[in-house]
C-alpha cells in the first residue's frame, strides 16, 4: 500500500510540473499583457514598456521560466501584479472559502443524490424514478450562472428571504451552495441508480433475498457497498468540476474565493497570480484523484496489484 | 416614453443643481467641485447617519489611487485620498481641492499651486508643499509602478516654494496641465504613512478625505467611516462599504434585493425594469467618453476620403441613439463632448443613404464592399447593440459588415498595434476625457506626435501636418483664446477629412436606492458621496 502511495504521489508531482509549464506558456500566449491592462485603454508605449521591465516580463522566456521554477521550489510564487501582495498570501486567504463552499456542495449534493438514486432504483420505471431522471438530467444541463441568477431573483430580490451577494453570514452560503450542489446531486443520483440496478440484478442479491434478509439489510450490507465504486469515481471527478464551477458561481455571487480571484487575474493578465491559481487548482484536482485512487485500493485489493 | 421622460427630469434636476453652485471657486465650505447639500435642488435637508454599500463592479485591487486601476475604483479611493483639483461635473473646469488656486508662470512651463492651509492627514501629518512634492515624486518614480506616471510625463521637477506653495516645472509650456492634476490617480497620500509602511501602504492608507479607510480586504471590499475632522465638514453618512460584484445582471439583482444601495454600469437592457421599480432611482451622469467608429486608413478602401465620408452619410446617429440608448446619449457633433474646453460644433454630415452610395461609386465602389467591424466585449456600454445597428445601417448603403466581438484585453492589445500588424478595419473605440479638454479629445489624431504624453494611439494611421500644427499650438499654449482657436481649426480639418465617425458620448447610468439622496457622479466616471445621505 505504501509503495502504491509513493508511486501515485510521484506521478502527481510530474503532473504538477506539466501544469506549471503549460500554464506558464498559456498565460503568455493570450493576447494582451499585464502592463497594457494596468496602463489602461489609453496609454503610451513607454508606460507599457517600463512596467513590463519593472516586473521582468520583458526577459527571454526561458530565463523567466528558470527564475519562476527556482522561486516555486522555494515556495515563492511571486507577487500579484494587480494587488501587489504575495501570491501565496492571496491564495491562502481565498482557498478556505472556495473549499468550504465546494465541500458543502459536494457533501450535500452527493448525500441527497445517493438517496434519490437508491429510491429511483427501487422504483424503476415508476413515477418517482421518472421525475428523478428528468430532474437530474435538467440538473446537469442547466448552466450554473443561469440557476444562480434565477435563485437570486426569486429568493433574494422577490421573496427577500436570503441575501443575494457577498459572504458575511451563514445565510449568505445558502444560494451559492444550492447552485453548486445541483450538479453533484444529479450526477450522484444517476450513478447510484444505475450502479444499484446493476448490483440488484446480481446472483448474490438473489441469494440474500432467498436467505430471508430484509430489503433494508440487503441494500445496506450488499448492494450499496458494491455500488459504491462507480459512485465514488464520479464524485471524485465532480469535485474537480465543482472547483471550476466556483469560477462562475463566485463571480455571480461576489464571493471572494479562488474562482473570483481567477476571473480577476485573467482580466488583469496577472501572470504570477494566474500561475499560482492554476498550480493550486492542479494540486487540488490531483489530490482528489489521489484520494479516489487510495479509496479504490482500500475497498478493492485488485487495484493495488495492477 | 415614461423611462425617457423621468430620466431627463432627473438629468435636468441634476443640471440645475450643479448650475446653482458652479462659479465661486473660492467657496470652501462645500465639498470640492460639488454643490453643498442645501443647494442641491432637494427640499429636504440631509440627516446625519446611516451606512450604505455600493458596487462599481470589479473589485478594487489595491487601495491607493496612485496604484489602482479602473477609473470608477480609483474614484472610490478619492473618498479617502483626495486630489489637488476636482473637475467641475458640468464644465470640467478645475475647481479647488487640496490646491486652493493656481496660475501658469513662464507661459505655462511652470504651474504654481497655492495649497489649502490648515489641512492635516488623518494621522496628524500636515498637508503642505513637501507632501505634494512627495506624492508627485512618488508617482514619477518608476519603482512605484504607478499607471499614472505617463500622465505626469511633462513634469521635470516639483519645487517647494514655501510651506503652502509649490511650483511644478514642466519640460515646456503645456496648457491643459492643471486639468491633469484632477485625474483621480493623482491622489495625495500621507508621506509619513507611506514611509512607515512601504510596500504595505495600500493595506492602511491615510489621506485627507471626507472618509477614513477602516478596513480593506482584497476581494471583499472596503469599509470607509466618516472623517469627523474633514476640512470641508463631516460627511452625512457614517459608513460606506464597497462590494465587488463583477457580474452585470447579479449587480442589478443585488440592488433590487437591497444588498447594495448604489451600483455603477447598469446594463442598458435593465434600464426599463429598474425605472419601473419605485424603490429605485436611475441617474444619468454626464459622460465624457467619446465613442467613435474608428477607421483604419492604412487599409483599402478607407484611404479614400470619399469612402470615409460615405460612412458618415450612411450612419443615422440620431436613430442609433434612439435604438440603443432610448435617446439618452449626447450625439457627437465634433470629436468630443460639447462640455469640454475647446469644443467647436461641426456641420453634421446629413443622414443620406443615396449620397453615401454616390460617394462610394465615385470612389470606385458602385456595388459597395465588404469589411469587418470589431469591438471589445464589455469594454464600452452596449457595444454589441451599437455594432448590430451600425451593421444594418451600413448594409443599406451596400457596405457588407461582418461583426467581430473580441475579448476586451485582446481587443485593446491589438488595437494599439502599428499599422503593419493591426488586424482591424472598422472598430468601436472610446476616448475618455476626464480633463474635459480639447487636448484629450484630439491628441490621438496627431500624425507624428511631438510634445507631451506621446500616446501613440493614432489608430487611424492618419497624418495631416496642418492638424499636427494646430494640435501643437493648442497643447503648448497657456492662453485660453489661442488654444480655443487652434482646436477649432484642428476639429474643422479632422471633420472634413472624416478621420473617424464620432457617434455619441457614452452615457453613464448609475442606479441607486430611492432612500439614498444627493449622490453626484463626476464626468471622469467617479462618484462623490460627500453630500450623500440616507432618508428614512
Amino acid at each position: 500500500m505504501l509503495a502504491y502511495l509513493i508511486r501515485r504521489s510521484l506521478l502527481l508531482l510530474f503532473v504538477l510540473f506539466g501544469a506549471v509549464v503549460l500554464v506558464f506558456i498559456a498565460v503568455r500566449s493570450i493576447p494582451g499583457n499585464p502592463a497594457e491592462i494596468m496602463a489602461g485603454p489609453e496609454r503610451t508605449p513607454e508606460e507599457v514598456e517600463s512596467l513590463m521591465e519593472q516586473w521582468g516580463f520583458d526577459r527571454p522566456l526561458p530565463e523567466q521560466f528558470a527564475r519562476y521554477l527556482a522561486n516555486v521550489a522555494r515556495g515563492d510564487l511571486g507577487r500579484s501584479v494587480s494587488s501587489r501582495r504575495p501570491v501565496t498570501q492571496e491564495l491562502a486567504e481565498r482557498l478556505p472559502l472556495t473549499v468550504a463552499i465546494a465541500t458543502m456542495a459536494l457533501v450535500l449534493g452527493s448525500g441527497i443524490g445517493v438517496l434519490v438514486g437508491i429510491r429511483s432504483s427501487l422504483d424503476r420505471g415508476g413515477l418517482w424514478d421518472r421525475v428523478a431522471t428528468i430532474g437530474s438530467l435538467t440538473g446537469v444541463s442547466i448552466p450554473s450562472f443561469w440557476i444562480a441568477l434565477i435563485l437570486m431573483t426569486v429568493f433574494a430580490a422577490q421573496l427577500g428571504w436570503l441575501p443575494a451577494v457577498g459572504i458575511r453570514s451563514p445565510a449568505h452560503f445558502v444560494l451559492p451552495v444550492t447552485t453548486l450542489m445541483l450538479e453533484p446531486l444529479a450526477i450522484a443520483a444517476r450513478q447510484t441508480r444505475s450502479a444499484m440496478l446493476e448490483v440488484l440484478g446480481q446472483d448474490y442479491i438473489r441469494t440474500a433475498q432467498s436467505k430471508g434478509l430484509s430489503a433494508r439489510r440487503i441494500i445496506r450490507r450488499h448492494a450499496l457497498r458494491n455500488a459504491a465504486i462507480p459512485v465514488v469515481t464520479v464524485l471524485g471527478l465532480a469535485w474537480g468540476s465543482l472547483l471550476s464551477g466556483s469560477i462562475i458561481v463566485e463571480s455571480v455571487f461576489g464571493i471572494p474565493g479562488l474562482g473570483k480571484l481567477t476571473v480577476d487575474a485573467i482580466a488583469a493578465r496577472d501572470y504570477p497570480m494566474l500561475q499560482g491559481v492554476a498550480l493550486l487548482f492542479a494540486l487540488l484536482f490531483g489530490l482528489s484523484n489521489l484520494l479516489v485512487d487510495v479509496f479504490y485500493a482500500q475497498i478493492d485489493p485488485r487495484v493495488r496489484v495492477s | 416614453m415614461r423611462l425617457r421622460r423621468n430620466l431627463s427630469a432627473i438629468g435636468i434636476t441634476l443640471v440645475l443643481a450643479l448650475a446653482a453652485c458652479s462659479g465661486a471657486p473660492e467657496a470652501t465650505t462645500s465639498a470640492p467641485g460639488n454643490p453643498s447639500p442645501e443647494s442641491s435642488g432637494g427640499t429636504e435637508t440631509g440627516s446625519q447617519g446611516g451606512s450604505i454599500t455600493i458596487s462599481v463592479g470589479p473589485e478594487i485591487p489595491v487601495f491607493d489611487p496612485q496604484l489602482a486601476t479602473g477609473l470608477a475604483n480609483v474614484g472610490i479611493t478619492n473618498l479617502v485620498i483626495e486630489v489637488l483639483v476636482y473637475p467641475d461635473p458640468e464644465t470640467g473646469e478645475p475647481t479647488p481641492g487640496l490646491a486652493e488656486s493656481w496660475e501658469p508662470l513662464e507661459g505655462g512651463s511652470v504651474w504654481r499651486l497655492n495649497l489649502r492651509q490648515g489641512v492635516e492627514f488623518t494621522d496628524g501629518t500636515p498637508f503642505d508643499a513637501e507632501a505634494v512634492k512627495f506624492n508627485l515624486d512618488r508617482i514619477l518614480d518608476p519603482a512605484t509602478e504607478s499607471p499614472f506616471r505617463g500622465r505626469l510625463s511633462a513634469v521635470e521637477e516639483v519645487l517647494v516654494v514655501d510651506d503652502h506653495t509649490v511650483d511644478i516645472q514642466l519640460t515646456g509650456p503645456f496648457g491643459p496641465f492643471i486639468r491633469l492634476l484632477g485625474e483621480p490617480g493623482i491622489g495625495m497620500n500621507s508621506p509619513a504613512q507611506v514611509d512607515a509602511l512601504g510596500a504595505d501602504y495600500p493595506t492602511d492608507p491615510i489621506g485627507t478625505g471626507p472618509f477614513i479607510l477602516d478596513s480593506f480586504t482584497p476581494g471583499q471590499g472596503a469599509v470607509l467611516v466618516a472623517n469627523e475632522d474633514y476640512w470641508g465638514g463631516r460627511p452625512l453618512l457614517d459608513e460606506v462599504r464597497t462590494l465587488p460584484i463583477p457580474d452585470d445582471p447579479a449587480r442589478v439583482v443585488a440592488l433590487e434585493a437591497g444588498d447594495v444601495q448604489l451600483i455603477y454600469n447598469v446594463p442598458s437592457q435593465d434600464l426599463a425594469r429598474l425605472e419601473d421599480n419605485p424603490d429605485l432611482e436611475l441617474l444619468q451622469a454626464p459622460g465624457a467618453r467619446a465613442i467613435e467608429l474608428n477607421i483604419n486608413h492604412s487599409v483599402e478602401p478607407f484611404d479614400d476620403v470619399r469612402v470615409r465620408q460615405a460612412l458618415h452619410h450612411a450612419i443615422d446617429k440620431q436613430a442609433l441613439n434612439e435604438t440603443v440608448f432610448a435617446g439618452l446619449a449626447e450625439v457627437s457633433t465634433s470629436f468630443f463632448t460639447s462640455r469640454a474646453f475647446g469644443y467647436s460644433e461641426q456641420e453634421p454630415y446629413e443622414y443620406d443613404v443615396e449620397r453615401a452610395r454616390e460617394l462610394l461609386a465615385e470612389a470606385g465602389y458602385p456595388d459597395g464592399f465588404e469589411t469587418r467591424l470589431s469591438y471589445g466585449e464589455g469594454l464600452y456600454l452596449s457595444s454589441p447593440e451599437v455594432a448590430q445597428t451600425l451593421q444594418a445601417m451600413l448594409g443599406e448603403a451596400g457596405i457588407v459588415v461582418e461583426l467581430e466581438p473580441i475579448e476586451s484585453a485582446t481587443f485593446l492589445s491589438d488595437f494599439y498595434k502599428p499599422a503593419s500588424e493591426n488586424p482591424y478595419e472598422l472598430a468601436i473605440s472610446g476616448i475618455s476625457n476626464g480633463p474635459l479638454d480639447a487636448w484629450k479629445g484630439t491628441q490621438h489624431y496627431h500624425g507624428t506626435r511631438s510634445g507631451f504624453i506621446s500616446d501613440g494611439s493614432n489608430q487611424m494611421f492618419y497624418s495631416n501636418p496642418d492638424v499636427d500644427a494646430a494640435l501643437d499650438t493648442g497643447e503648448t499654449s497657456a492662453d485660453p483664446e489661442v488654444r480655443a482657436e487652434a482646436y477649432a481649426e484642428a476639429q474643422r480639418l479632422l471633420w472634413e477629412d472624416a478621420v473617424t465617425v464620432p457617434l455619441y458620448i457614452q452615457p453613464q447610468f448609475v442606479a441607486k436606492s430611492s432612500a439614498l439622496r444627493d449622490v453626484f457622479v463626476r464626468a471622469n466616471e467617479t462618484v462623490d458621496l460627500f453630500t450623500a445621505w440616507l432618508a428614512d
